[in-house]
């Protein structure tokens, strides 16, 4: 538990970031499937749809960009301090792995909490459980996306070459 | 005093068989006596950090046969590899290797999170411990960020004893440092190597190696003594 605390803290701000970026995108994407669902055919409804649609994509690039690649250096060289005192890539993969599962875990139980305050009477237009569920299943999809890409990090990582290249990266 | 290391044959190529490669190790034989404090030096790309690398199981050999206290590292997993950096092998670098953002306790308590079997009150204790022994104590609260580089030198080697390894491996240790700072971290090296621990430190500084015991030279991947 140390370990994964260790993971999580390291970059506690743009972990905190992605929670609240994933709470935000579950929501939303709740709220679209809701809207489409109940306003099939109205346009301003469809139209509300994609607006919402592209502002949700645009949060997700930004999960990853804030997630992968701005913190790419500064994770890659964490891995490679790790490597040096006795982790394997393995170990290292699946630190990591517990680690977003656990946000993304935390943004979703944020959400779940959030959705039955904002819809206590089952209003149609509003997001509703089972509309809730499949945005979680695919913010789920997206995590897996995640630790996808932190597989191809990690494992075509040169772990030396990013140790020996100092802590300037930090 | 008991060998600690062998490598016979030894030889590390980058990217074999492309027209890009490159011999970093050539069959080279070396061995390490338990105690022994050893001084590798060579012109920048002669191979001495790469023996360094391959030493501390940092990167695989290409082909050779490695035994650390006996074992045959060429025949480890990378589990048992890791292990064997992991308790085994203390690894203190020019750039530090901390993480900056972090205090000096948690710096040299990490290696302690990768250890089978230690308890965290253990740790703190041992931390303290293995700081006090550098006369650092007093930084345990501060950031890395905010030491000088001679302080985070030192907590680099605070943090590489921390686990009692039987070696530590030092690449350029005071290539960053001023001079009256480097006298300083060497006589620590030295003073390390006199409590029974191995060093093998790559400098190109001669007034460096002569706190070692004994210098080796590479030059083009091979060993001279």
């Amino acid at each position: 538990m140390k370990k994964v605390l260790m993971y999580f803290k390291k970059d506690i701000a743009v972990n905190l970031f992605v929670i609240f970026e994933l709470f935000v995108v579950t929501l939303l994407m709740g709220f679209i499937i809701a809207m489409g669902s109940y306003g099939k055919g109205d346009k301003e409804v469809v139209t509300l749809c994609a607006y919402l649609g592209v502002v949700t994509a645009i949060l997700l690039v930004m999960t990853t960009i804030t997630d992968k690649v701005v913190n790419k250096e500064k994770n890659r060289y964490f891995y490679s301090v790790c490597f040096s005192l006795g982790e394997t890539k393995n170990s290292i993969f699946i630190m990591n792995t517990v680690k977003t599962v656990l946000i993304t875990a935390v943004a979703l139980i944020i959400t779940w909490i959030i959705v039955p305050i904002m819809d206590p009477y089952g209003d149609q237009f509003l997001i509703k459980n089972k509309e809730t569920a499949i945005a979680t299943f695919i913010v789920i999809g997206y995590t897996a996306l995640l630790i996808a890409l932190d597989a191809v990090i990690i494992y075509y990582s040169d772990m030396l070459k990013d140790f020996h290249g100092g802590n300037d990266n930090e | 005093m008991s060998e600690l290391i062998r490598m016979n044959n030894v030889s590390k190529i980058y990217n074999k068989g492309k027209s890009n490669e490159v011999v970093a190790l050539d069959s080279v034989d070396f061995t390490l006596e338990r105690g022994e404090s050893l001084a590798v030096m060579g012109v920048s790309g002669s191979g001495k950090s790469t023996l360094l690398n391959v030493i501390g199981c940092m990167d695989n050999m290409t082909s050779g046969e490695y035994y650390f206290d006996g074992k045959e590292v060429h025949n480890m997993n990378d589990n048992e590899i890791a292990r064997l950096r992991g308790d085994k092998i203390g690894f203190v670098l020019q750039s530090y290797g901390l993480l900056p953002s972090e205090s000096v306790m948690s710096n040299v308590e990490m290696p302690l999170y990768f250890m089978k079997g230690s308890s965290m009150k253990d740790a703190k204790r041992r931390v303290y411990t293995t700081l006090e022994s550098l006369g650092i104590e007093e930084l345990a609260k501060r950031k890395v960020k905010t030491l000088s580089g001679g302080q985070r030198q030192r907590v680099a080697i605070a943090r590489a004893i921390i686990k009692d390894p039987d070696i530590i491996l030092a690449d350029e240790p005071t290539g960053a440092l001023d001079s009256e700072t480097a006298k300083n971290t060497m006589e620590l090296f030295a003073e390390i190597a006199k409590s029974g621990k191995s060093v093998i430190m790559v400098t190109h500084d001669v007034n460096m190696a002569k706190y070692m015991n004994r210098t080796v030279y590479i030059k083009d991947g091979k060993i001279s003594n």
